[in-house]
């Protein structure tokens, strides 16, 4: 990994050396699996499901992203997505959906350094 | 017991299996499944080699809540731990896990090492638990052992009183477990399981306690007892019993109960008279009747004061033929099943050998039989075999010639009865031969024991007669009887068992002879009748005539080289085959039907079909009566179709193919033997219908046609196919394909469906691939057009009415132009970057393809609302204008769209298509670089001749309402100047008017200095919030721009420069500026005159990179010319003014007296100052000699009126009113269009004087 893509990865947000240590040590499939993730549909799903009012859906994709953002090391994505999460359990699914947009942020800023430095 | 060195990963996410896998692959064997269901698929199949489950609890199909409850339910979870890993960070849910028999829970995100290690923890400490339990067990074991030791040393202290030493008792134990080892698998009607014979076993230590009761004299009597002392003694069993039902504080019952029954019984016999109670059959408990028998055997084994210990075989005949009591028929047979073993536990277990263990129980009944064949219906069959000794009512003798045991089974007249002797076989039979047969008889019938025998044997025979008399008691003479001794053939060769079965040979006398057929005409049949003797080698007496002649042999040659033993005629390979099937088929009947292969003389092989029947011969032996069939043609056809079949068969093994046979009827249904080895697990066979749709190896989508496949060939559908996906071992879906065919019988109903399943899953993978390429467009992997179309009419016949869609049309812009300026490569570039990007910003379920060269068309299902789309939509353009921007292009590469709704626009492909096309040939008449989406109410198929457009298709941060007709504005513009005297105002007035309108920051002119050296701002309108810049911009010097010419590069033929993204501006210095003054984009449009570029019309934007459409800009530009028109002409004007004034400073400072008159009426068109000063009233109008002269006519020397010589040379003249001499020169002008003269006199008044 180059300076340069640590830097991108780091600015938006991603531990980067937990998350290595996370994959044993393993960067290649880190990095694999990164490219990997802005291709994930479950940002769509949980996008739809908000504005159709689906809490059920909401709920589960947001809790698959909460996953996947803690296991890649996406501080910022999981924080909010937590949140969700905990709201839709809470039965407050109008809070709940009121985070999408910072999780839509969050969610564009990962990906945009990702597709830029991989 | 394997291994357990698996691990089980359960979760649908991907990353995480690939994080754990990276985690544990180094330690331990990985599966993996992706839902609830697929995990216990395999925990079913690999549950004892698994040492843990990491399970997710968040999946679809069946999620990990449900997986614990199944697992619970099944009772694996002692011996499975299951981990959950899960990001679900609530109490709840922990408690719920726990609860449904996690062994622990992890968070997400976790940390590789504290997994690994909880991991192991867990899996050692299930290891050690399950290990606990293997030691637990056997502490158990042990426990029990030392119990028995106890009871047998108490025993053993009984059984030292009497004279017989503690061995018995072990013996005892010994025999009575073999024993019923044997029992449990013969008569499993008495439930008895390990733990039921090892209580038996060891309770039997106790049979004999009850002797403890008995006096000395009478236990240790030398010799036999009385009656009176063997009454006493009997009771022992009584005082045994009642001895321990006083140990009922005994922990266990069970144990008390046989031991108690043991004690009790173990004298009872089977037909009732024994003691104590006289119980007949099987009332008596089975353990006291196996006690019985052991105890038997061991009496008669060891040594008695009265007798020394007889043999075991003699033990055994005695204890079989009834001699110490009878006992339970299946009883016997398993003890004979047993012989070996006690025989050989007698010996090691003797009295005088000491053995330091006493529990060596191990002593099981795996000793070898002699090879004797289970029948696993012992039972029944030795019923049925009682059945028919009843019937046949003879007296039948099983002997065993090799062991001398024999056994008389079964007694038909007491006439018999002396064949019940003791001691051996050979004994017995001499001695019945003695005493009961007729002397003369006799040494026919000893026969049996000598030569007889041996013949018998070796010569193979299966069945031999004799007949000899019988002294009858009850008719007190001697009788007929057939002795017949049959082989017991078991197939092992070394036994010889047999059965001699005496029969009453008075009634009927079929022995007559058989008719050994010698017809010649039968003879002629090829191959002929052939007998031989029904011995081992098929004797012949003499060959068949024709069969020699068939085979090329004579007769002497058959009988010295076969020795006319027909065996030897047939082919080696074939022979024992022939034997064997000969045999069997007669054990079941008297005919027999074979095929083997005869070599003649000439080495040729030939095919007989042998068709016998066995008679009895005249000397008693049994003879075959063979007719011979040569079939050599139609065998080798035959050979040849087996021979295809083994092909066939082996080829179908070699595939991947299953064959299965499903009887419809008993709903079973068969698989060829490569199914386990295919899939890993085995099939369902029995009730197929019901089973097969209840397990998750059908991918559930495919089960509904599955069971119409079952449900149409039991309905009589002839052939079916169909693909569907089956789970293999690791719970991956494989497609396969099942062909099926019905069979039917007479009434022509299904009874039978066969058929083939065939893993077609690499077949169908390539399929896929193949169309998928054959849908894709090559460059871009996008759909192609008939594909994609395909896909969206398919969609359309499933829509659920409500669902709203989209459908988009994508034209990229100039995209003819970057292809012939960069070439096609780089076109390739751009169309396939677009398609990325695509492919990106839409979802999974849009369907996206390429339709044209530059032309995409995306369809977008299940979309909610309309702003959704358009979000998605303004992304995909303002996605494309920033692809290039690190390349500065010509022809700003942007793209632009044309939407259509459903249902609002259409419902069905074509109506959508041509709407969301006029949409986007809308947007292209904007401009370009825009979206659009299709308004019925404005649009229509003439749009574009003129129609106005009312969507707004610019940037959102206008939002603003819709532009107005950019006519309108010009309109307004030019009357504004038109009108105006106040020229700068108006000028003023439009730059706001636009600047407003368009929502610029800034709206200026620009204009060059006369000499084209520098420029200056002359008219500025700025927008709220924005800085003023004119003062800036006063006199800037082309140099500093980079020179003129460089900037008046930027404008284009249409004399319009525009720049949408200041930051792609090579110029520098330019740049440089504008950025300073915070411009992002510009737009500026010359003023232009016939001496070229003078200045420009421009408009900023400071807030963000604007982008003009066409009409915009045409706007701007027309504007920006009328502007320029008037100004230019009040430029001109100016100039022109200036000009005038400059020539009039000129004039007036002259030191002579000018002015104009005009040629005809003398009058004054202009005057100097000086002039004026001279003469008041000189003025324009007034004539020039009143005026000037006060004359009221011309001057009679008016230099005016004459030629134009003398007006050129200057005439002097004296002005008497002013007192002044003034040298005339008067030249011929036109002044203001009309002929005129001008005047200059100089002043020589001083020059007069």
């Amino acid at each position: 990994m180059s300076e340069m893509q640590r830097e991108k990865l780091e600015s938006a947000g991603m531990e980067i050396d937990r998350t290595i240590e996370r994959f044993s040590g393993n960067e290649a499939l880190y990095f694999k699996f990164l490219k990997k993730f802005p291709g994930d549909e479950n940002m769509e799903q949980l996008t739809r499901a908000v504005e159709e009012g689906d809490s059920e859906t909401a709920l589960r994709a947001a809790h698959t992203l909460k996953g996947l953002s803690a296991n890649l090391g996406m501080k910022e994505l999981y924080e909010i997505s937590s949140r969700m999460v905990r709201l839709y359990r809470e039965q407050q699914p109008q809070e709940a959906g009121s985070q999408l947009a910072a999780l839509r942020d969050a969610y564009a800023k990962v990906c945009g350094a990702i597709t830029e430095c991989l | 017991m394997e291994k357990r060195d698996t691990l089980l990963l359960v979760d649908d996410v991907e990353v995480n299996r690939a994080i754990l896998r990276g985690i544990f692959e180094r330690e331990y064997n990985l599966l993996e499944a992706e839902n609830g269901d697929q995990a216990l698929v395999l925990i079913e199949q690999y549950h004892d080699r698994i040492a843990a489950i990491l399970l997710d609890l968040v999946m679809p199909v069946r999620d990990g809540y449900q997986v614990l409850e199944a697992l619970g339910r099944r009772g694996l979870l002692s011996e499975l731990p299951v981990i959950v890993i899960t990001a679900e960070d609530s109490a709840a849910s922990e408690v719920r896990a726990f609860d449904l028999g996690a062994s622990d829970i992890i968070m997400k995100p976790f940390e590789p090492h504290v997994v690994r290690r909880r991991v192991q923890n867990v899996v050692e400490l299930n290891l050690h638990k399950l290990g606990q339990q293997e030691r637990i067990e056997e502490q158990a074991a042990k426990l029990r052992e030392s119990n028995a030791v106890m009871v047998d040393a108490l025993s053993s202290i009984i059984e030292y009183r009497s004279v017989e030493t503690g061995q018995h008792i072990q013996r005892i134990r010994m025999f009575t477990r073999v024993l019923l080892e044997e029992v449990a698998r013969c008569c499993p009607e008495y439930g008895l399981d390990v733990r039921r014979i090892d209580m038996i076993s060891s309770a039997s230590s106790m049979h004999d306690i009850g002797k403890i009761a008995i006096p000395d004299a009478i236990l240790n009597k030398p010799g036999r007892l009385t009656d009176e002392e063997f009454e006493i003694m009997k009771t022992h069993s009584q005082r045994g019993c009642e001895m321990l039902a006083n140990l009922d504080r005994m922990g266990d019952q069970e144990y008390l109960q046989y031991a108690y029954n043991i004690c009790r019984y173990h004298h009872e016999r089977w037909d009732g008279r024994g003691y104590p109670d006289g119980l007949k059959g099987d009332a008596i408990p089975v353990c006291a009747q196996v006690v019985g028998v052991a105890d038997c055997y061991d009496a008669l084994t060891t040594d008695r004061v009265y007798r020394g210990a007889l043999s075991p075989e003699q033990a055994f005949n005695m204890i079989l033929n009834g001699e110490c009591g009878s006992f339970s028929p299946r009883l016997l047979e398993c003890f004979k099943s047993v012989q070996g073993a006690f025989a050989k536990l007698s010996q090691e277990y003797a009295d005088g050998t000491r053995r330091t263990h006493p529990a060596a129980m191990q002593l099981s009944a795996a000793e070898p039989s002699f090879g004797e064949g289970e029948l696993d219906s012992l039972q029944l069959s030795q019923m049925k075999y009682f059945t028919l000794l009843r019937y046949a009512d003879a007296t039948v003798m099983e002997a065993d010639l090799t062991t001398g045991l024999y056994h008389l089974v079964y007694l038909a007249s007491s006439d018999f009865e002396l064949l019940r002797g003791s001691g051996r076989f050979e004994e017995a039979f001499r001695g019945f031969v003695e005493n009961a047969v007729h002397p003369d008889d006799r040494a026919l019938a000893l026969q049996l024991l000598g030569e007889y025998l041996d013949e018998f044997f070796n010569e193979g025979l299966m069945r031999r007669s004799r007949t000899y008399r019988v002294f009858s008691h009850a008719t007190q003479a001697y009788r007929r009887c057939e002795a017949t001794m049959l082989r017991v053939d078991t197939g092992h060769p070394r036994q010889r068992k047999v059965l001699i079965i005496w029969k009453d040979a008075d009634a009927a006398d079929d022995a007559a002879a058989p008719k050994l057929a010698d017809n010649a005409a039968l003879g002629a049949l090829l191959g002929g009748v052939q007998v031989c003797r029904n011995d081992q080698w098929f004797t012949m007496q003499k060959i068949n005539g024709s069969l020699g002649a068939l085979l090329g042999y004579s007769e002497d040659e058959v009988r010295e080289k076969f020795h006319n033993r027909y065996l030897e005629l047939i082919y080696p390979p074939d022979r024992d085959d022939a034997l064997r099937q000969t045999r069997q088929q007669l054990q079941a009947g008297d005919a027999v039907e074979l095929e083997y292969r005869l070599l003649t003389k000439d080495g040729r092989l030939i095919w007989m079909l042998d068709k016998g029947l066995r008679k009895m011969g005249p000397d008693g032996s049994e003879y075959l009566i063979l007719v011979l069939m040569d079939i050599t043609q139609s065998k080798q056809a035959q050979e040849e179709l087996r021979r295809t079949i083994e092909r066939h068969k082996l080829i179908m093994e070699q595939s991947n193919d299953i064959i299965f046979e499903w009887d419809i009827e008993r709903d079973e249904v068969l698989y060829s033997a490569n199914w386990e080895k295919k899939f890993g697990y085995e099939p369902i066979r029995e009730h197929a219908s019901v089973r097969i749709p209840q397990v998750s190896h059908i991918h559930p989508e495919d089960l509904p046609q599955f069971n119409r496949l079952m449900r149409d060939m039991a309905g009589g559908v002839p052939y079916e196919e169909i693909e569907f996906r089956v789970a293999d071992a690791a719970g991956r879906y494989r497609w396969s394909k099942i062909r099926a065919a019905a069979q039917f019988n007479e009434t022509g109903l299904p009874y039978k469906a066969v058929g083939v399943i065939a893993d077609i899953d690499e077949e169908r993978r390539a399929t896929e691939a193949l169309r998928e390429r054959a849908e894709r467009d090559e460059l871009t992997q996008l759909y192609n057009k008939s594909a994609g179309r395909g896909l969206i009419e398919d969609y359309f016949a499933k829509r659920p009415a409500q669902e709203g869609a989209a459908l988009l049309i994508v034209d990229l812009d100039n995209f003819k132009q970057i292809n012939d300026t960069y070439g096609h490569l780089f076109g390739d570039v751009v169309l396939r970057e677009f398609s990325s990007e695509l492919r990106r910003l839409f979802r999974g379920e849009d369907i996206l393809s390429r339709i044209g060269g530059d032309e995409f068309l995306i369809f977008m299902r299940g979309v909610p609302n309309a702003e959704a789309v358009e979000r998605r939509v303004e992304r995909v353009v303002e996605s494309f204008r920033q692809m290039f921007r690190h390349d500065v292009l010509r022809g700003n590469p942007s793209c632009s769209i044309g939407i259509a709704f459903c249902p609002g626009d259409g419902q069905d492909f074509e109506t959508l298509f041509r709407h969301a096309d006029i949409a986007l040939y809308g947007a292209k008449s904007r401009g370009k670089n825009c979206w659009l989406r299709f308004d019925a109410a404005t649009m229509d198929d003439s749009f574009g001749l003129g129609a106005q457009q009312m969507v707004a298709s610019t940037r959102i941060e206008s939002g603003e309402a819709p532009d107005s007709a950019a006519q309108g504005l010009v309109e307004q513009a030019f009357r504004e100047l038109q009108r105006t005297d106040d020229l700068e105002a108006a000028v003023q007035a439009i730059l706001e008017m636009i600047g407003r309108r368009f929502g610029v920051s800034r709206a200026y002119v620009v204009e060059d200095s006369r000499d084209g050296r520098c420029t200056t701002n002359t008219f500025e309108w700025c927008n709220d919030g924005i800085r003023s810049q004119k003062p800036m911009l006063q006199q800037v010097e082309y140099e500093t721009l980079g020179g003129r010419k460089a900037y008046l590069s930027l404008f284009n033929e249409e004399g319009v420069f525009y720049c949408p993204d200041l930051q792609l501006l090579d110029r520098e210095e330019i740049r440089d500026l504008l950025t300073r003054q915070d411009i992002k984009s510009t737009l500026q449009c010359a003023i232009r005159d016939e001496s070229g570029f003078r200045g420009f019309v421009g408009f900023d934007d400071c807030v963000i990179r604007r982008i003009w459409t066409r009409d915009q800009i045409e706007t701007l530009t027309f504007t920006a010319r009328l502007i320029s028109l008037f100004l230019l002409k009040r430029r001109a004007q100016e100039e022109a003014e200036r000009a005038a004034g400059n020539l009039r400073t000129v004039l007036d400072h002259q030191n002579a007296w000018v002015y104009v008159v005009d040629q005809g009426s003398w009058k004054l068109r202009y005057v100097n100052r000086k002039t004026r000063r001279l003469a008041p009233e000189a003025r324009a109008g007034a004539v020039c000699y009143r005026a000037l002269f006060g004359r009221s006519a011309p001057c009679e020397h008016c230099p005016l009126g004459g030629e134009e010589q003398a007006a050129a040379r200057g005439t002097e003249m004296y002005n008497a009113r002013l007192g002044v001499w003034a040298l005339v020169n008067a030249a011929a002008v036109q002044w203001e269009g009309t002929p005129c003269h001008l005047l200059t006199c100089q002043d020589i008044t001083d020059y007069k004087k």
